[in-house]
């Protein structure tokens, strides 16, 4: 499972992020334009509902001004009684004139006179006025019972010829002595109000209504018969007068509404009262009418909006499906990749494990090869022996390279930074590489650039396997002429540089590129004359690379080429500039015989090899040294502990205990002499463990027997070093040690009795206990023998083995170092 | 280390001639403050009461065996410098004793070398 975050989920958050972004600003933009709308329709309706107060105030009192107009004309008459009133009032003069009045003023619909019985005197729509007698009416009935009312406005009623809806403005009218005398009347048209409202053209969803204060609805846009005259006290006029007692407002309802019989409506509603007259006016307009634009606008805010978000939308999925897609061609890469890794890895340890497969068998092989060679020189044998080590050395060549180019390609070549001298080495190198050159009749020159620094830090090893190769690789190459390793330093990038010039057989143009290429040589023909495996020169590419530099070549066909590495080697640190050859030690012709080290001393081999074993052991005689072998880790501790040895060769792959522990178990115990890993493994960080183990040193398999010699002769000239001069080499010089052996001496006898005693008698526990310290003892005081015998007279008596006992005691009675002795009892004893 | 004839030293073995051996081995190499345990329980004394800096100690001796001997000592005494010395020269003895605290593991019979190896890691 990846640990970062997968980019598809950040483009999902990203993408909900930004739509719900979108979302905000698109509801924070409804929100504001509702607010607006609102407001605006505040604004208009407050001033539609102005205007009409303003209007109908007018309107009405232009209708009062006629009432008083009439009642004056009455008032005036004094009249003493209806009769009176009928005689003066009901004249075609006052018909004419009250026609005259009410011209002009379309509201108008009627003007009538009635006496004080509530017939009618006179009658604007026709003279004679007909007989109708009004004192059932409300305004009648009204004036009758309150004497002192001004004006009074009546509920609308509904003219049965014309259905038109009017409501009267009445004023009582004063006989001579101020009495009640009848009623002047003025009709005004609701359907005009109506007519008028519509005008205003507020559209469906507005209605404009005339209230009496008692909210009777007077008149009413759009006009609906059924709510004339009714009594409206749920409404906002209602709400505005009587509940908020303010004289207008502006207030937005959501209850009940009569006019849309009880259904709950959003509306708003402009309230104002008519000043001066018992008249309050209202214009409501319901949501479908205030927020319609809002509507509109918020549909296609939406739309666009929801459109966007969509496309948003859209363009996200098809962003993370892309990442998915990715991260899965990714994870799929990943895992490929690994198993790839595990494979290559797999194959680095295969090779690593047929590596030393083989090479175990190869030391065997070169090394039986060496002693063959040296002990019969110049004899057929020895030639024999001469040919098979150098294909053997050929062989182990092509495995190391194959296990180190494997191991480059696994990335676990570990390259060491280490102080060299690059003169010295390049020196080495040329000596070492002379002799082949030599052998073929060629010339092999070395040549370096000064200045050259004394010491660089990079890997020697593997610029010493680059030199090899590479010098190898000319000698290989060229028939006639010469080869030249040339050694200069690049002091600004800091590069030691090497070229290598042959005069051989050069490489044809189009097998260039092929070069350093794995498995591949210039041509096949090439490979069946000169034999080789093609992996040099990939080799010394691979290094070269990953020592930071690089390899070139020029070459031209039969004229020889010139191969050129640098590598980054920065100077070490305070080194000298060398301007001149270094006084180099004139190195040593090599050794024709390897085994010329004379060394001595006494060599512990644990080793589980048998072939491996015997050739160690040759080589060791074939050096002066004598030794003991053991199988594995465990005896060879035990070993080391028991016996007196200069040196323990310590196989690092052992049964039972491997090398590595062995030796760290002997350092624990307080072993001081050396120990020297013997192995196949020799990486340093391989290296690095034995020495922490505690392993003085190292010496590769198969063996090169020169540095077996050095080696082994250094640790043993160090370890007799080490062999402090105050120890005394022999209990002898110890003081009073004759004393101590004289008295075990004069023990022993009698102890020795007592053990065939115990034997006769077979009391195994005390033999085994006699049999033990007699083991442990003896040997200190002069009789090895004695230690030796009764370590087999202890092994026996613990496993109670009768006959096993009585051998080995006997062995140990008849030793030579008793001979001397009387041993009561013994000398009778028989097995 | 002129002062090798102060450190304590204790030789714990049940056999006297061996104990002498050993006690004039130390002596040649300059260990003068020699002092000796014939059995476990004495060994284990010493080691607590008297400032032992470096033991000797044989595995088979009477009341405890060395390894009893390291068992109990090496919690009272961890600085202690033990040094198993047997004829038992198995691989389970040297790490018994090993595992158990002990610094050396020599095996009988020695000779001075050994005994001086062991003590350069003292020294150490």
């Amino acid at each position: 499972m990846p640990t970062h975050t997968r980019s598809s989920r950040i483009a999902t958050v990203l993408a909900i992020f930004l739509l719900l972004a979108m979302l905000a600003t698109l509801g924070l933009a409804v929100w504001f334009a509702r607010d607006q709308a609102v407001e605006e329709w505040r604004g208009q309706l407050e001033n539609l509902a102005l205007v009409l107060a303003e209007q109908g105030a007018q309107e009405v009192n232009s209708a009062y001004m006629v009432l008083d107009s009439i009642a004056q004309t009455v008032d005036t008459k004094e009249v003493q009684s209806p009769e009176e009133m009928r005689g003066k009032m009901a004249t075609k003069h006052h018909f004419d004139s009250m026609r005259d009045k009410i011209r002009g003023l379309p509201q108008v619909e009627v003007a009538s006179i009635v006496d004080a019985n509530g017939e009618l005197v006179n009658f604007s729509r026709t003279f004679p006025a007909p007989r109708i007698n009004l004192s059932d009416r409300d305004y009648f009935q009204a004036h009758l019972r309150n004497p002192h009312l001004g004006v009074y406005v009546s509920e609308p009623v509904r003219n049965k010829v014309t259905g038109q809806w009017t409501f009267y403005l009445s004023r009582k009218l004063t006989g001579a002595h101020g009495e009640f005398a009848g009623l002047a009347l003025v009709g005004f048209s609701s359907t005009f109000l109506s007519q008028f409202y519509q005008k205003i053209r507020l559209g469906e969803n507005a209605t404009v209504t005339l209230y009496r204060r008692d909210f009777t609805v007077l008149a009413r846009w759009p006009h609906d018969d059924g709510m004339m005259g009714k009594v409206d006290r749920a409404g906002a006029t209602f709400h505005v007068l009587d509940v908020l007692h303010k004289s207008h407002d502006i207030v937005e309802m959501d209850s009940a509404r009569s006019s849309e019989n009880g259904e709950k409506v959003w509306r708003m509603s402009a309230v104002r009262q008519v000043e001066g007259y018992p008249l309050v006016v209202n214009v409501t307009v319901t949501d479908a009418r205030f927020l319609d634009q809002w509507r509109r606008f918020t549909a296609v805010l939406s739309l666009v909006g929801g459109l966007s978000a969509l496309a948003v939308a859209l363009i996200f999925a098809v962003l993370i499906r892309l990442l998915k897609s990715r991260e899965r061609d990714m994870e799929e890469t990943r895992k490929l990749k690994s198993v790839a890794e595990a494979a290559s890895l797999a194959k680095s340890d295969f090779l690593a494990m047929m590596s030393h497969e083989i090479r175990t068998p190869l030391t065997s092989i070169i090394g039986f090869a060496q002693i063959l060679e040296a002990s019969q020189p110049g004899h057929a044998a020895g030639d024999t022996g001469a040919i098979i080590l150098r294909n053997g050395q050929h062989l182990l060549t092509i495995i190391n390279d194959i296990l180190d180019i494997s191991k480059i390609e696994a990335g676990r070549l570990p390259l060491e930074q280490l102080t060299f001298s690059p003169c010295a080495l390049a020196h080495g190198v040329h000596a070492m590489m002379a002799a082949q050159a030599r052998a073929k009749g060629l010339r092999f020159d070395l040549e370096v650039g000064y200045p050259m620094p004394a010491e660089v830090v990079a890997d020697p090893t593997r610029w010493k396997q680059i030199l090899f190769n590479l010098a190898s690789n000319a000698i290989k190459f060229t028939e006639l002429g010469s080869v030249k390793l040339a050694l200069h330093y690049q002091h600004a990038t800091g590069r030691l540089v090497t070229t290598i010039t042959d005069t051989g057989i050069g490489i044809a143009p189009e097998h260039e590129a092929g070069l350093f290429r794995p498995f591949s040589q210039a041509d096949s023909s090439v490979a069946r004359k000169y034999g080789g495996t093609g992996l040099g020169l990939y080799l010394v590419s691979q290094l070269a690379a990953r020592m930071g530099g690089s390899v070139t070549v020029q070459t031209s066909i039969g004229l020889g080429s010139t191969f050129e590495v640098a590598i980054a080697a920065p100077p070490a640190p305070a080194s000298a500039w060398l301007d001149a050859p270094p006084p180099m030690p004139v190195p040593d012709a090599p050794p024709r015989d390897p085994f010329r080290h004379r060394l001595s001393g006494h060599v512990l081999l644990a080793e589980d090899g048998r072939d491996n074993q015997i050739l160690v052991c040759a080589f060791l005689q074939a050096i002066g040294l004598t030794y003991e072998v053991v199988d594995d880790g465990a005896a060879a501790v035990r070993a080391a502990l028991e016996g007196n040895f200069d040196l323990v060769l310590m196989d690092i792959q052992m049964p039972v205990m491997d090398g590595l522990r062995a030796t760290t178990v002997l350092r624990s115990a307080g072993y001081a002499r050396p120990v020297v890993a013997l192995t196949a493994n020799v990486m340093p960080d391989d290296v690095q463990r034995y020495a922490e183990a505690g392993c003085d040193s190292t010496v590769g398999k198969p063996i090169d027997v020169t540095q077996f010699a050095q080696t082994l002769s250094r640790l043993l000239d160090k370890g007799s070093q080490g062999v402090a001069l105050d120890v005394p080499a022999s209990f002898d010089e110890l003081d009073g040690y004759r004393e101590i052996q004289a008295a075990f001496q004069a023990g022993l006898p009698g102890r020795i009795s007592e053990l065939a005693g115990c034997i006769d008698e077979e009391r195994w526990g005390q033999v085994a206990s006699l049999a033990h310290m007699l083991k442990g003892a003896a040997g200190s005081f002069g009789f090895p023998g004695v230690t030796r015998e009764a370590a087999l007279v202890e092994a026996a008596a613990l496993h109670a083995d009768r006959q096993g006992a009585r051998r080995a005691f006997r062995q140990l009675i008849e030793l030579a170092e008793l001979t001397q002795m009387d041993i009561a009892g013994a000398n009778t004893w028989q097995v | 280390m002129a002062s090798l004839n102060k450190v304590p030293v204790l030789i714990a073995d049940d056999e006297p001639l061996m104990r002498q051996l050993l006690a004039s081995i130390l002596r040649s190499m300059g260990y003068a403050n020699i002092s000796h345990a014939a059995d476990g329980p004495q060994a284990v004394a010493a080691i607590n009461d008297d400032g032992i800096a470096i033991a000797f100690v044989d595995i088979d001796m009477p009341g405890f065996t060395g390894l009893e001997v390291l068992d109990i000592a090496k919690n009272t005494r961890p600085d202690c410098f033990f040094v198993i010395v047997s004829s038992h020269s198995g691989l389970d003895n040297v790490l018994a004793a090993l595992n158990g605290g002990a610094r050396g593991f020599i095996v009988k019979p020695y000779n001075a070398q050994k005994i001086h190896d062991v003590l350069l890691k003292f020294k150490k």
